[in-house]
């Protein structure tokens, strides 16, 4: 007995020394799509082919809603083609992005083209336009400009497309529109997801553990220019034809649906915190992080045991 | 005693003691390896790999992109674009990294510059 017993035990020492240098297997892709940067690090067995269909399930999907490649089903729109006359998805992109119109009030509003172009973000020839200028491109709201719906509405399409293919864990970062699909393999746990510090990005200013969950936030740090000593960020009030301008640093959505967590990470920093908390009343399908510019953090009711706030240090706290 | 001599020679033990003695040398050197590893910021052009800089290094480094230079900055253990000709000046208006999951992307250049083995604020992944 014992005979058969001491190699057992040596081959059970040895693959558990084996086995616990083995970590989940793992595919981890980095690329430029949407005119930003995507991060996809998909689990489990087969996560090469399923990293790779995700990345080409994005390009597909970014070759249908650029504003700028001129095959594209937006530009063809914008040309005046029919919405009938695009690819299901296009059509499917450019409903929702109109209902998420009519939900938040005009807050978010997919034909601002014109005034974005007449800004010029993220342009070398960004400026303040004159309010004549303004006022004509508000007037003309023909053109669509789906970027605040665009990386939400492929990241949904992504989750999909991977839990089609059996994956059961991931984390994705769509120019930084985040998606956790199931849990952290290493351990079991949650995704840890953080949020940016608005006044230091180096900085973290709280996290949540999720699952199957999107993050997205919209900050006025992220995409700006300057002129004459002031801060000018690219959240439009579809209204004024200005940057927002409600008192608020960022906005923050989580919900299982990212093309939604998108358009109201837009609407809710355009509304400003009380249209905004008032909008997220009774919602249960997401939940929403307002940070104002005094440092005051709101966090909806349906998340608040499960956001931490790290950064009461640097001067944030719960409003 | 005997017995147990039947059941392990001495060319038995060794082998054993050899299989033991490899198993806690593998797990005492995956301890080991995961033990401070330098940071280093991760230079990438056009989805290669420029270079990697140390962060423990100052430095300024001047790099070739499509749009003309940009320059790659190392100070006090943190890495920045710090200049870079394209038009939207995202990857400038970024900042300092220092921590794992930190990246400043050029989108018009293809440039990115990311942070390896840095600090960790703890969390899987970050929004931006």
């Amino acid at each position: 007995m014992l005979k058969r017993l001491i190699p057992l035990l040596l081959a059970g020492a040895m693959l558990a020394a084996c086995g616990s240098a083995e970590p989940t297997k793992s595919s981890s892709l980095q690329f430029f799509a949407m005119d930003t940067y995507m991060t996809l690090t998909v689990y489990g067995e087969g996560c090469d082919e399923a990293a790779a269909a995700a990345r080409d399930e994005i390009y597909r999907l970014e070759e249908i809603l650029s504003k700028t490649e001129e095959t594209s089903d937006i530009s063809r729109l914008n040309r005046g083609e029919a919405l009938e006359s695009l690819s299901p998805d296009g059509q499917e992109a450019v409903e929702e992005a109109l209902a998420r119109r009519q939900e938040t009030g005009g807050a978010y509003d997919p034909t601002l083209y014109d005034l974005v172009e007449l800004w010029g973000i993220d342009t070398d020839h960004a400026r303040v336009p004159a309010e004549e200028e303004i006022a004509e491109a508000l007037s003309r709201r023909e053109r669509y400009d789906l970027g605040g719906i665009g990386k939400g509405f492929a990241t949904d399409k992504v989750v999909q497309l991977l839990r089609g293919l059996g994956v059961e864990s991931a984390n994705l970062s769509l120019g930084g529109n985040v998606y956790v699909m199931g849990s952290n393999p290493e351990d079991g746990d949650p995704w840890r997801v953080g949020l940016k510090d608005p006044e230091d990005e180096q900085q973290i200013v709280g996290y949540l553990d999720l699952e199957d969950q999107s993050v997205v936030t919209s900050g006025d740090y992220e995409r700006y220019f300057e002129e004459n000593g002031r801060r000018y960020h690219h959240i439009f009030d579809p209204q004024t034809g200005w940057p927002a301008d409600q008192g608020l640093e960022s906005v923050t959505i989580i919900s299982a649906d990212s093309s939604m967590a998108d358009c109201y990470s837009t609407a809710l920093f355009v509304m400003g915190l009380e249209e905004g908390l008032a909008f997220c009343e009774g919602r249960e399908d997401f939940g929403a992080i307002f940070i104002t510019s005094d440092r005051e953090v709101f966090v909806t009711e349906n998340l608040r045991d499960q956001f931490v706030l790290t950064a009461e240090d640097r001067g944030y706290h719960y409003g | 005693m005997d017995k147990l001599r039947n059941i392990l020679r001495p060319a038995d033990a060794l082998v054993a003691a050899a299989i033991l003695l490899l198993a806690g040398a593998i797990l005492a050197g995956l301890w080991w390896a995961g033990r401070g590893e330098a940071a280093w910021a991760v230079v990438t052009l056009d989805d290669q790999i420029l270079t990697r800089l140390p962060l423990a290094e100052d430095q300024k480094m001047e790099i070739q992109v499509p749009h003309g230079t940009a320059v790659i900055e190392i100070s006090g253990g943190r890495a920045r674009v710090a200049a870079a000709d394209c038009p939207d000046q995202v990857c400038v208006q970024t900042g300092w990294l220092e921590k794992n999951g930190q990246v400043a992307v050029c989108v018009p250049n293809r440039l990115v510059l990311e942070i390896e083995n840095g600090q960790d604020d703890g969390v899987d992944i970050l929004v931006q």
